[in-house]
C-alpha cells in the first residue's frame, strides 16, 4: 500500500469529474482519485462475498478488488454493454491508500461540475449534480473501502 | 507458521493457497452418496493438521505448490466485502489468490473437523 | 336320576331279559291278582260275597308284589354274580335292585349313544356297567371307528382322483381351445390365399392388354420428355450463377463487418486514451492544460469515428438484408427447378421402363395364370385337411363336457361319503361331531362376559379354518353371539338374559330358531349334523349343532358351526 504523500486534497466542487455509465445512471468519480481507466478486466469472482465484490482481478502486478458498480448504487441491470470498463480507484485509508476497481458500462468524459448544483448525501455518494438536464451521482472512493 | 511455498487450489470458482508445511495428505474426494457440508463437484480433499485436531478442506482441483510468491495484506475494500478473514492475497500466473489462515478458515471450504472460525 | 322304564310282567326295548322260571311265577300271580278283581266285581252284585272278594283281592296284590321282588332276585343272581354289584347301599334285595336298576339304565344309556353313533359317549367311563356289557359295546364302538377310518380314506383317495380329473380336465380344456385358435386362424389364412390367387390370375391378363398400349404411347411421349427436361437444365444452371456471385457478395460483406468491429475497437480505446490523458492532465495542474486539450480533441475524434462506423455499419446492413432477400429467391427458384427437374427425370425413365416391359409383359401374364391355377388346388387340400382337425377338436371338447360332469357327481359322492363317516363322533381330531362338542363346551363354559365368548370364538376360528361361522343362540334361538371369518358381528344381550339391550334393527337377523340345525337339535336332542346346503356366499356347507342342558334336562343353549366343504376336505382327506 503506498504511502500517502502527495499534496492532493479532496477535490474542489467545481473540480473535474470522470462521468461514467452503469445502467441508466451516470456517476461522478472526481479526477484526483482515479488512477487509470481501462478495458473491463477479467475478474475472478470470490466465494462467499457480498454481491457488490464482483471480485479479484490482476492490475499493474497487484491483485485488484472489484466492485460490481451498478450494485454499489443500486442501479438495474442495463443492455449488454459494448465495451465495458474498469475505473482503478485510490481510496484513502487510515495508512495510506489502496486501488480498488469500479466496473462500470461505458466511460463517458470528464467534465467540471460546479457547486451549486450539488444535494447533500451521505455514505460513498455524497451527492447529486446535474450535467445538462442529466443527473448525476458523484462518487466519493475514500468511503468504499471502509463504509457500505 | 508460514514455509514460504503454499498449496494452490481451486474451489467454487476461487483460487486459494495454504502454507504447504500445514498439510498432511491429499486424497480423493468423497464417494457418492455421502454427505457433508462442501461436497458440490469437490473430488479432492486435503487434510490439514489442525490446532484442535485434522481439518479436511475441500478441493474442486490442485494447482500445486508454489514458492516465492510476494504476499500482500488483505485490503480494506476486501475486507469489507469479504467477510472471511486470511493471510493475505497474491498473484499466480496473472490470478488473486487468497492465502488462507489455518486458524480462521472459511466455512465453505471446509469438508470435516476443526473449530469454527 | 333317570326312572327306569319298566312295564311289570313285561319287557322293555333293550332290557335283559329275567330267568324263564321267575316269569312264569310272576304271570301266576297276576293272573291270580287279575281273578281277584274279577271276584270282587261280581260280588259287588251279590252282596254277601262283597267283603270276601276284597280280601282276596288285596292279599294277592301283596303276594304279587312280594313275589316280584322275590321273582327279580332270583332272576338276576345268576348275571350280577359274577362281578359284583357295585353300590349296594343299606341292606339286602331292596339295595341289590337299585344297582341292577342303574345297571340298566346305564347300559340302555350307553347303547341309546351307540345308536346315536356317539362312540365317545358310549365307552365314557359308567361306574354302574357291568363287564361283559362294557367290553362288549367297546367293540362294537371300535368296529365302528374302524369302518368309519377306513370310509374316510376310500374317501380321501376319492377326493384326490377328483382333483386329478378337474387338473386334468382343466389342462384338456386349455390346449383344446388353443388348437381351435390356431385351426382358426389358418384357415383364414389359407382362405385369404385362395382369393389372392384367384384375383392374381385375373389381374395378369388384363395386364398383357395395358401392355400393348402402353407400347403405343411411349415412342410420341419420349421426344417431348427429352425437349422439357433440356430446358429446365439450362434454368438451373443460370440460377446456380446467380447463387455463386449472391454468395461472393455475402462473403464480401462480412469482411467489411469485420473490419468496421476493427476500427470500432480502436476508437474505443482511444477513447479511453483521452479520458486518461484528460484525468493526468488534471493531476498535472495548469502544465497539464494543453494535455486536455490535445485529449479532448482525441476523444472527439474517437467519438467521431465511433459514429461513423455506426453509419457504415447501417449501410452495409441494409445491403446485407436485400442480399439475403436474392438469396432466400433464388434459393427458392432453385428448389422449384429441381422439383420440376426431378419429376421430369422421373417421367422419362418411367416411359423408358414401361416400353422395356410392355414386351415382355404378355409372356409374364401368361406364365402368373398358369401358376396361381396351379396354387388354387394346393390351398384347398389345404383347407380341407384344417376342416378336419377342427372336427377332432370339436370332438374332444364334447368328451371334456362328459368328464366335468362325471367329476361333478365324483365330488358329490366324495362328499356324500364323508359326512357319512362324520356321523359318527369319535375321539378325534377328524371327527366333526367330537371337536364341536369340544368347543360347544368351552364357549358353554366360559366366563359369561361379551368379551370373553368373542375370544373363544375368535379362537376356534382361527384353530380351524375350515369353519366359516359360529353361531351360539339360547334355547329359543336367538343368537347371542355370532363369529365369522369375513367379519366379526358385535355381541348383543338376549332379552332372556336381561341385559337391558336396546332395540336393534338387526333383531330379525338374530332369530335363529328358523334355522335347520337349530329345529333339528331341539327335536333330537342330541347333537347333529345337517346335509350339506349352498350358503349365501356360494359355497357348499354344513353345520354341526351341539346342545347344552340345564342340570334339570331343559334346552340351555345350541353352539353351531358352519363346516366349508371344500375347505374341510383339503385338510381331513386321508386322516
Amino acid at each position: 500500500m503506498e504511502p500517502h504523500n502527495s499534496p492532493e486534497t479532496r477535490p474542489a466542487p467545481s473540480a473535474g469529474h470522470l462521468l461514467v455509465r452503469v445502467g441508466e445512471q451516470i456517476c461522478a468519480v472526481p479526477v484526483g482519485a482515479v488512477r487509470r481507466v481501462v478495458r473491463a478486466l477479467t475478474v475472478h469472482p470470490l466465494p462467499g462475498a457480498r454481491a457488490e465484490l464482483a471480485g479479484l482481478a490482476e492490475f499493474a502486478g497487484e491483485p485488484l478488488p472489484v466492485l460490481d458498480l451498478g450494485r454499489l448504487i443500486g442501479a438495474p441491470i442495463g443492455p449488454h454493454p459494448l465495451f465495458p470498463v474498469t475505473v482503478v480507484v485510490w481510496s484513502r485509508t487510515a495508512d495510506g491508500r489502496e486501488a480498488i476497481g469500479l466496473a462500470a458500462d461505458e466511460a463517458l468524459e470528464v467534465v467540471d461540475l460546479s457547486a451549486s448544483s450539488w444535494l447533500p448525501a451521505a455514505g460513498f455518494l455524497v451527492g447529486e449534480a446535474l450535467v445538462g438536464d442529466q443527473v448525476v451521482r458523484v462518487l466519493d472512493p475514500d468511503q468504499l473501502g471502509g463504509g457500505s | 507458521m508460514t514455509s514460504g511455498s503454499f498449496l494452490l487450489f481451486h474451489r467454487g470458482g476461487g483460487l486459494w493457497g495454504i502454507d504447504s508445511g500445514q498439510v498432511v495428505r491429499i486424497g480423493p474426494g468423497p464417494a457418492p452418496g455421502e454427505t457433508g457440508a462442501a461436497t458440490d463437484g469437490e473430488t479432492l480433499r486435503v487434510e490439514l493438521a489442525g490446532a484442535a485436531g485434522p481439518v479436511v478442506l475441500a478441493a474442486d482441483r490442485v494447482e500445486g505448490v508454489v514458492a516465492g510468491l510476494a504476499v500482500r495484506p488483505l485490503s480494506t475494500a476486501l475486507r469489507t466485502f469479504w467477510p472471511e478473514t486470511g493471510c493475505g492475497v497474491a498473484l499466480y500466473s496473472g490470478r488473486p489468490v487468497i492465502l488462507l489462515d489455518p486458524l480462521h478458515l472459511p466455512l465453505p471450504l471446509v469438508a470435516s473437523g476443526g473449530p469454527d472460525a | 336320576m333317570i326312572e327306569p322304564k319298566r312295564q311289570i310282567g313285561g319287557r322293555t326295548e333293550a332290557e335283559p331279559s329275567l330267568a324263564p322260571a321267575t316269569s312264569g311265577a310272576v304271570a301266576l300271580l297276576a293272573s291270580a291278582a287279575g281273578a281277584g278283581i274279577v271276584l270282587l266285581a261280581i260280588g259287588a252284585t251279590t252282596g254277601p260275597a262283597w267283603p270276601l272278594a276284597l280280601f282276596v283281592g288285596v292279599a294277592a296284590a301283596a303276594l304279587l308284589i312280594l313275589a316280584g321282588r322275590k321273582g327279580m332276585f332270583s332272576g338276576v343272581s345268576g348275571v350280577s354274580g359274577v362281578s359284583g354289584v357295585s353300590g349296594v347301599a343299606g341292606g339286602g334285595a331292596e339295595g341289590v335292585l337299585r344297582s341292577v336298576r342303574a345297571e340298566h339304565s346305564a347300559a340302555r344309556a350307553a347303547l341309546r349313544e351307540l345308536r346315536a353313533g356317539d362312540l365317545v359317549a358310549t365307552t365314557e367311563a359308567r361306574p354302574h356297567l357291568v363287564a361283559r356289557v362294557r367290553a362288549a359295546l367297546a367293540t362294537a364302538a371300535e368296529g365302528l371307528a374302524s369302518l368309519a377310518d377306513e370310509l374316510r380314506t376310500v374317501n380321501g383317495e376319492m377326493a384326490s382322483s377328483a382333483d386329478g380329473v378337474v387338473r386334468m380336465t382343466a389342462e384338456l380344456a386349455s390346449s383344446s381351445s388353443e388348437l381351435s385358435a390356431s385351426v382358426a386362424e389358418i384357415t383364414a389364412a389359407m382362405e385369404e390365399l385362395a382369393r389372392t390367387a384367384s384375383g392374381i390370375s385375373e389381374s395378369a391378363t388384363a395386364q398383357a392388354e395395358l401392355a400393348s398400349r402402353v407400347e403405343l404411347r411411349g415412342a410420341t411421349g419420349e421426344d417431348a420428355l427429352v425437349e422439357a427436361v433440356g430446358g429446365v437444365v439450362e434454368v438451373e444452371a443460370r440460377i446456380a450463377a446467380i447463387a455463386e456471385r449472391t454468395d461472393a457478395l455475402g462473403a464480401r460483406s462480412k469482411e467489411i463487418y469485420r473490419v468496421l468491429d476493427l476500427i470500432a475497437e480502436i476508437a474505443q480505446e482511444t477513447h479511453v486514451l483521452s479520458l486518461n490523458a484528460a484525468i493526468e492532465a488534471a493531476a498535472a495542474g495548469t502544465e497539464g492544460r494543453r494535455i486536455a486539450v490535445v485529449a479532448e480533441e482525441v476523444r472527439r475524434l474517437a467519438s467521431r469515428s465511433r459514429d461513423s462506423v455506426a453509419s457504415v455499419r447501417a449501410l452495409l446492413d441494409e445491403f446485407s438484408a436485400s442480399i439475403r432477400g436474392t438469396v432466400v429467391a433464388t434459393e427458392e427458384g432453385a428448389k422449384e427447378t429441381r422439383r420440376v427437374l426431378g419429376s421430369a427425370e422421373r417421367a422419362a425413365v418411367a416411359v423408358a421402363e414401361l416400353r422395356a416391359v410392355g414386351a415382355e409383359t404378355s409372356a409374364r401374364a401368361l406364365r402368373i395364370s398358369g401358376a396361381t391355377r396351379e396354387q388354387d388346388g394346393a390351398s384347398d387340400e389345404v383347407v380341407a385337411t384344417l376342416r378336419d382337425v377342427g372336427y377332432v377338436v370339436e370332438r374332444t371338447s364334447a368328451a371334456l363336457h362328459g368328464l366335468e360332469v362325471t367329476q361333478t357327481k365324483l365330488e358329490r359322492l366324495v362328499l356324500g361319503v364323508e359326512l357319512l363317516a362324520q356321523g359318527l363322533r369319535r375321539d378325534s381330531p377328524t371327527s366333526l361331531v367330537h371337536l364341536a362338542a369340544g368347543w360347544g363346551e368351552r364357549v358353554a363354559n366360559g366366563s359369561p362376559t361379551d368379551a370373553e365368548h368373542q375370544r373363544v370364538l375368535d379362537e376356534l376360528l382361527a384353530e380351524a379354518p375350515y369353519l366359516d361361522d359360529a353361531y351360539l343362540v339360547d334355547a329359543k334361538g336367538y343368537a347371542l353371539f355370532l363369529g365369522s371369518r369375513r367379519k366379526p358381528v358385535e355381541p348383543r344381550a338376549s332379552a332372556a338374559e336381561g341385559g337391558g339391550a336396546t332395540a336393534s334393527p338387526e333383531a330379525g337377523d338374530r332369530d335363529l330358531s328358523a334355522r335347520p340345525w337349530f329345529r333339528a337339535v331341539v327335536a333330537r336332542g342330541r347333537t347333529v349334523l345337517t346335509a350339506p346346503y349352498v350358503s349365501v356366499n356360494g359355497r357348499t356347507c354344513f353345520t354341526v349343532a351341539v346342545p347344552a342342558f340345564e342340570p334339570n334336562g331343559a334346552l340351555r343353549s345350541v353352539f353351531g358351526v358352519d363346516v366349508d366343504v371344500h375347505n374341510w376336505t383339503r385338510i381331513g382327506a386321508g386322516g
